[in-house]
């Protein structure tokens, strides 16, 4: 039965407060550590490295007590546009030195070089997914804040304003869902007048023009809210001090260096490890 | 009157803790064009002070509270915040940690997902070191009966939890004024007198309090009322004053609070009751002080004859649950049970979060049930196959503050808007004209109007003639009086009590208990997401549970229950006030009981 729940399918943002290994981690190593991860997944060419980040995020969610259910649930309402993807690049051929011809039909021709290519960014994709789900997981809002605000600091020097930088990424996280929650709003109460939203009926070009009218009150809802959480932040005094000073304590601890050096390991794996079957 | 317009001298200056002199504030239209918000504003707030600020919708309240803390700086005029001027920036985080702004909707107000985390924010962006910050945020999550919250994140908290975790944010930066902008108006009657009693205890601390309000009950609770009108600051004086003068306030579209209003009838009927209380319990008790009367005949209790009809509505076990198989799961429908018959008007009450919304959403297949069974009329929506779009031409869903969810620039386009969905293009002229004057709009006056144009009684209007515009036979109201301020709301009430008269079916949602004497002929009462129960609103206010449910009893049946103490047998199904004053004068008149 068609639902209105569009928040339910995003299963990758939420913080699941814990006191895991994970959580207690010190704000600025994990987002250091999570972002050195996550550059190297997506910058390696290696098949098994890919295969691994796969296997050692799982176990960061062993590991952060986390639920890797509503993570994957979120990866299978995408899975047309990545299987999409996937298609196009089977398709494309990619100049190697021996052809191998896997499948010919017609004008169509699939190398092995391509289905490799294909299939390796098909596993980064569903990597990638996931060390953000764990990611945001055991980083609670307030710690991704301080964490890059206390990374960022050295730019100050020259002259860059991180501060505001770092709070549009928080709004902009604490937004996400708010206009998940906007577009159900107003599609409920064009539904309720006789809009065939749910009703399964319509092709595709009736459903983007039923969309259309929705952007208009989508926006100036979202404009208008946003409106009110930035007078609410500057009634609190944002914005006063181009420093803040940070409510919990951040020192980094010999487990911290430890984490780091699991990650920065893990990470190099990802990326030097040989991929199998003969370079691709 | 001590507060009128005084001029104050030098040495007084430094006295007042907010100070308006000439204030004029207008907003810029894309157009270029300018319309003024406020003018000429000259008032002063003194340290310790209890004010309330009435007006109209749209009589500029807000941007005079976003004047008082610098959010706007005026364009004309001053504004002084503890002798500091709020034009001048590098005061702004005085001012800012002065003045503590409360907002209506306190999900605004949240910017961190830990409510620890939350109440920090301030304190952080203070620059304050972090042993104050933990003792602050302790302290102010105190302060607002919120330390049991502490570490739980801010999205899985009630409503009524919520606001108090916005009011620590704002306790936290150690205010000494706390301004109150509509903080009560979404509130269900146990949350918001809550909220009031805290209100009261600030004050008694020493905080200035200033609370902008609908609700003009609430508003007796200050020690001074300021009334507002187009911008203007027109009356100004302590609530007995404001409240004697109902000609005058009926000009700036307020009226009386009902506290006045029923202690003026009574006082004409029983020399020993006054004409003006400030609190209820006052009034109560001095009704006890009355002498009894010589035993008006005690009529038979006549219970409302229950009209056997059809069962239109038919929900039975119905359970659903949000987000359900991720880690926000919530419940928001446990068991409920309940049926309306055709033609009956239903009111649906409970705390903020209790389902309401949720189970209204059910009832024109906007959700589907989860468990348990919703028959609507023919439609049985348990059913997969059931057609939707048929129901909901039958069956008018109208959301609360449903002009947020306005997407035409033009009111006729608006309202066509569901004739058109559903394929009426024929006859679209002759729907959208008859749907307007069903809410009393002029159609030629106002079928061309732009929707921004209108005032927000007059929005109101055009989105209830969205809606009837489909004919239905069913109308599902989810709060349809929130946000409006006195006089709008009434006439809202009567509107709607003129669609039942009509034949439609009614169930509307609501927090104010009052409006369940004016139009529902039934109660269902959900109290976490179960149905607590279903009978007629007269025996909902005996139920011995009421406060449990987060619900109250109309002061017009308190009232009357003392005086049936003292032997004047108000007739049970005498619920309105204008019918029991009516009832009395006539006993009254009869027995001479009136100069005893």
């Amino acid at each position: 039965m068609p639902t209105f729940e569009y928040l339910r399918s995003i299963g990758i943002g939420y913080y699941y407060s814990g006191n895991s290994f994970l959580h207690a981690r010190d704000a600025r190593i994990k987002v250091l550590a999570f972002s050195v991860l996550i550059l190297g997944v997506a910058l390696t060419n290696s098949m098994l490295g890919l295969l691994f980040a796969l296997a050692a995020t799982c176990l960061g969610f062993w590991i952060a007590r986390v639920p890797l259910l509503p993570c994957l649930r979120t990866i299978r309402s995408v899975l047309p546009f990545i299987v999409l993807l996937f298609l196009i690049q089977l398709l494309i051929h990619r100049r190697d030195d021996t052809p191998v011809i896997l499948w010919n039909w017609k004008a169509i021709t699939i190398y092995r070089s391509s289905l490799f290519a294909a299939l390796r960014m098909l596993v980064r994709f569903l990597s990638l997914m996931l060390v953000l789900g764990l990611m945001t997981a055991v980083l609670s809002t307030l710690e991704l804040h301080h964490g890059l605000e206390l990374l960022l600091r050295p730019l100050e020097a020259l002259g860059l304003r991180t501060g505001t930088l770092i709070m549009v990424i928080q709004i902009m996280l604490r937004f996400l869902p708010l206009l998940a929650l906007r577009m159900e709003e107003i599609a409920k109460s064009q539904a309720a007048r006789g809009a065939a939203w749910d009703a399964g009926k319509g092709g595709l070009f009736q459903r983007i023009r039923m969309v259309l009218p929705l952007i208009t009150p989508l926006f100036l809802n979202t404009l208008q809210q946003s409106e009110r959480v930035a007078d609410a932040m500057l009634c609190r005094g944002y914005g006063i001090h181009a420093r803040r000073t940070h409510y919990y304590e951040y020192h980094i601890a010999f487990a911290d260096i430890l984490f780091f050096l699991a990650v920065l390991g893990i990470t190099a794996a990802v990326v030097f490890l040989p991929s199998f079957l003969g370079g691709f | 009157m001590p507060f009128f317009n005084v001029k104050m001298g030098c040495s007084q200056l430094m006295k007042n803790l907010i100070e308006f002199d000439g204030v004029d504030f207008s907003y810029s239209l894309p157009s270029g064009e300018r319309i003024d918000a406020v003018r000429d504003l000259t008032f002063s707030i003194q340290p310790g002070e209890w004010v309330a600020l009435i007006g109209a919708n749209g009589s500029g309240k807000t941007t005079l509270v976003k004047l008082v803390n610098g959010l706007f700086v005026p364009d004309g005029g001053m504004v002084r915040v503890g002798g500091s001027l709020t034009s001048d920036r590098t005061h702004q985080a005085e001012i800012f940690s002065k003045i503590g702004l409360v907002f209506q909707n306190p999900r605004d107000q949240i910017v961190a997902s830990l409510v620890e985390e939350d109440t920090a924010f301030g304190p952080e962006n203070l620059c304050l070191p972090r042993a104050e910050i933990n003792e602050r945020v302790d302290a102010s999550l105190a302060m607002s009966g919120a330390a049991y919250l502490k570490k739980r994140p801010t999205y899985f908290l009630s409503a009524g939890e919520t606001q108090r975790i916005a009011l620590a944010g704002v306790l936290a930066l150690r205010p000494s004024c706390l301004i109150f902008d509509e903080t009560t108006s979404m509130l269900d009657p146990r949350s918001r007198c809550d909220l009031l009693e805290l209100m009261r205890k600030f004050h008694a601390q020493g905080f200035t309090i200033l609370h902008v309000t609908h609700d003009l009950d609430e508003a007796l609770l200050a020690e001074r009322v300021l009334v507002l009108h187009a911008g203007r600051l027109v009356m100004d004086g302590s609530p007995q004053q404001i409240f004697q003068k109902d000609e005058q306030l009926r000009e700036y579209g307020l009226t009386l609070p009902f506290l006045v209003r029923f202690a003026r009838d009574l006082a004409s009927l029983f020399p020993s009751i006054a004409p003006f209380y400030r609190s209820a319990g006052e009034l109560l008790i001095d009704l006890r002080k009355i002498s009894a009367a010589g035993q008006t005949a005690a009529e038979p209790r006549r219970e409302p004859s229950s009209v056997r009809s059809d069962i239109l509505i038919d929900v039975t076990r119905l359970a659903h649950a949000y987000m359900a198989g991720t880690p926000l799961e919530r419940t928001a429908l446990q068991d409920v049970t309940f049926s309306v018959a055709e033609g009956q008007s239903a009111g649906l009450v409970g705390q903020t979060g209790s389902g309401k919304s949720t189970l209204l959403q059910h009832l024109n297949g906007l959700i589907r049930p989860q468990q348990g069974k919703v028959r609507m009329g023919d439609f049985d929506l348990s059913q997969k196959d059931v057609d939707v779009r048929a129901l909901r031409r039958q069956v008018g869903l109208v959301f609360q503050i449903p002009e947020a969810q306005f997407f035409e620039t033009y009111a006729g386009d608006e309202i066509a808007y569901a004739a058109r969905m559903l394929g009426y293009s024929g006859k679209l002229r002759e729907l959208v004209q008859t749907a307007m004057q069903m809410v009393g709009l002029d159609f030629e006056r106002f079928v061309d109007r732009p929707l921004r144009s209108l005032s927000g009684g007059q929005k109101r209007r055009v989105a209830l003639a969205s809606y009837l515009v489909m004919q239905p036979r069913v109308l599902l109201l989810d709060e349809p009086f929130a946000g409006l301020d006195p006089l709008i709301h009434q006439e809202m009430i009567e509107l709607v009590r003129g669609f039942h008269e009509e034949g439609k079916t009614i169930v509307l949602s609501t927090h104010t208990m009052r409006d369940l004497l004016q139009i529902a002929q039934k109660v269902i009462v959900l109290n976490e997401g179960k149905t607590a129960f279903e009978g007629s609103t007269m025996h909902l206010f005996h139920q011995p549970l009421l406060q449990t449910w987060g619900l109250e009893i109309p002061l017009e049946l308190s009232i009357a229950e003392e005086l049936r103490k003292k032997g004047w047998n108000i007739p049970g199904d005498k619920v309105q006030w204008r019918d029991m004053l009516q009832w009395l004068r006539a006993n009254a008149a009869e027995g001479g009981h009136a100069h005893l």
